[in-house]
């Protein structure tokens, strides 16, 4: 069942049964090779028990490790008085179920449905001050209690110290 | 065990009947294929900017690259999707350690407004440097380069800097169309429609295999700089880094310890160009470790090769306001060529 190249017809060529077998094998190829690397269900019904695939697994997801199961933008969105600020969240993808800002410069990304998963956070600002940012996961079965989600701290150089601030970051979740 | 809706066919032998019900079949199995390509990939030209067969989802970078700096400085593209700018054309250094990178019109960047950005300068040898990023409209990004100018163990000034990053852009999808020729389903018509013929469909499935090609292999695995190519999960325990967790995909060789707060990971495979990798420290399984350790990680880009990469890793003092090199564990995500 691999790739051949088929000609194209004129009016009155004769159409055999092994041509049209080879255009089903042409396409079967691109499905087969295509779940190598990609999920490949689409009904809601799964061999785990669970009523839909988890989301690497649904139909032309990719569903390795290293792509990014969700991406997150917090921005900070000026209140009525355009004296403070305060954050608002957009996700894509699957695995996040909610972002909190726990204090200043401190969010919490709560996970679902990964037993290993992390988060690289980037700043997102312009040049007048310098921004640090870390992200940290915590597994169920840690020592840290129960979580399931991931830190995110954010700083910025202040009078020669890192202080915690609020700022635009984005953050892409990898889980498995 | 995947189930899907893939109609199948059933192998035609000589004498069978190649009625129109057969080739309908033909056509749902197309529709089928055209449908499963589209949903994280671009199946037809025209419909917007990008190429077919290119990855087309939020959670997958549009454009992953490096971008490195020789004497000058003057500032250099690697491995950019929308690449016409490589050598440099569309970057700009209005002033040190400012970089705007400008890539191609009608990609969406600023709604999606997410980047990744690891740190690549020399400095990262002996220093701490970090890289931030601002989206400012749909075409161009700006860097912000900036190392830590005052000594190790002595101080915490830092100071913009040239130098090198590699950086991941992500986009909203770009609009698609699809290559299925159309129904309505046959009834018994000469195969003269211009949509429905044999050949719109042989044509079709020749698009929708060019675009798989594009970003995989003939065996389906990816070779797009976008999907990154391995991973690892390194801990560092009883002295010494090991590999915790890697790719199935690219299956990571060794990590090495060279010192405190330095490690290097081997990869298996040979890329063919030298590889982007983005870090981010972990904490649950460093258990001398507190959670408000703080660290960067940087990857000097003259130890990132096509087989390995090497991660210099400080943490900051809160108490004495000054950093050191220092051990932790991290992921690692690594795109390459």
């Amino acid at each position: 069942m691999s790739h051949q190249k088929l000609f194209k017809v004129i009016q009155d060529s004769p159409l055999g049964y092994q041509t049209l077998n080879q255009l089903h094998d042409n396409l079967a190829d691109i499905r087969t090779q295509m779940r190598v690397e990609h999920g490949g269900s689409e009904v809601w019904f799964h061999a785990r028990g669970t009523i839909a695939p988890p989301p690497e697994d649904r139909l032309g997801h990719h569903s390795m490790v290293e792509v990014p199961k969700s991406v997150a933008q917090s921005y900070l969105i000026p209140n009525f008085n355009a004296l403070t600020l305060t954050p608002a969240w957009l996700w894509n993808g699957q695995g996040i179920s909610s972002i909190w800002k726990v204090s200043v410069g401190q969010y919490l990304l709560s996970v679902r449905g990964y037993s290993r998963f992390w988060g690289f956070v980037t700043p997102l600002a312009g040049s007048s001050l310098t921004y640090f940012a870390n992200s940290r996961p915590f597994y169920p079965s840690s020592a840290n209690g129960s979580n399931s989600g991931i830190w995110l701290y954010l700083y910025s150089l202040v009078g020669g110290d890192l202080v915690e601030v609020d700022s635009s970051f984005a953050v892409t979740l990898h889980g498995q | 065990m995947p189930l899907d809706l893939y109609p199948g066919w059933t192998a035609r032998v000589r004498k069978d009947p190649l009625g129109p019900q057969g080739f309908n079949r033909l056509l749902d199995c197309f529709r089928w294929v055209d449908a499963f390509m589209g949903v994280e990939h671009l199946r037809s030209t025209g419909a917007s900017v990008g190429v077919i067969g290119e990855h087309n989802a939020a959670e997958i970078p549009r454009t992953v690259g490096s971008v490195y700096t020789t004497v000058g400085p003057v500032y250099n593209l690697e491995g950019f999707r929308y690449g016409s700018l490589a050598g440099g054309a569309g970057v700009h250094n209005p002033a040190v350690g400012t970089l705007i990178l400008t890539l191609g019109s009608g990609l969406m960047l600023y709604q999606h407004n997410s980047v990744q950005v690891t740190n690549c300068s020399e400095s990262g040898i002996s220093k701490p440097c970090v890289t931030q990023a601002q989206l400012n409209d749909d075409t161009t990004v700006r860097f912000y380069s900036k190392f830590l100018s005052s000594a190790l163990g002595a101080g915490n000034t830092w100071a913009a800097e040239d130098g090198h990053f590699v950086a991941a852009v992500y986009a909203e999808p770009l609009p698609d169309a699809e290559v299925f020729p159309g129904y309505p389903h046959l009834k018994g018509e000469f195969l003269s429609s211009a949509i429905t013929d044999l050949n719109a469909t042989i044509i079709g499935s020749d698009i929708t295999r060019a675009g798989m090609l594009v970003g995989h292999s003939a065996a389906g695995l990816h070779t797009a700089r976008e999907v990154a190519r391995t991973y690892a999960a390194i801990e560092f325990s009883t002295g010494a880094y090991r590999l915790l967790d890697s790719s199935a995909r690219n299956v990571c060789a060794t990590v090495t310890t060279i010192g405190v707060g330095i490690c290097e990971l081997t990869f298996t495979n040979a890329w063919t160009l030298p590889a982007q990798p983005f870090v981010m420290v972990d904490y649950a399984r460093n258990n001398s470790g507190a959670v408000a350790d703080f660290y960067v990680v940087c990857c000097p880009r003259s130890l990132i090769t096509t087989t390995k990469v090497r991660y210099y890793i400080y943490k900051y003092d809160f108490a004495a306001l000054t950093w050191a090199r220092a051990d932790t564990d991290f992921f690692t995500v690594v795109h390459a060529g």
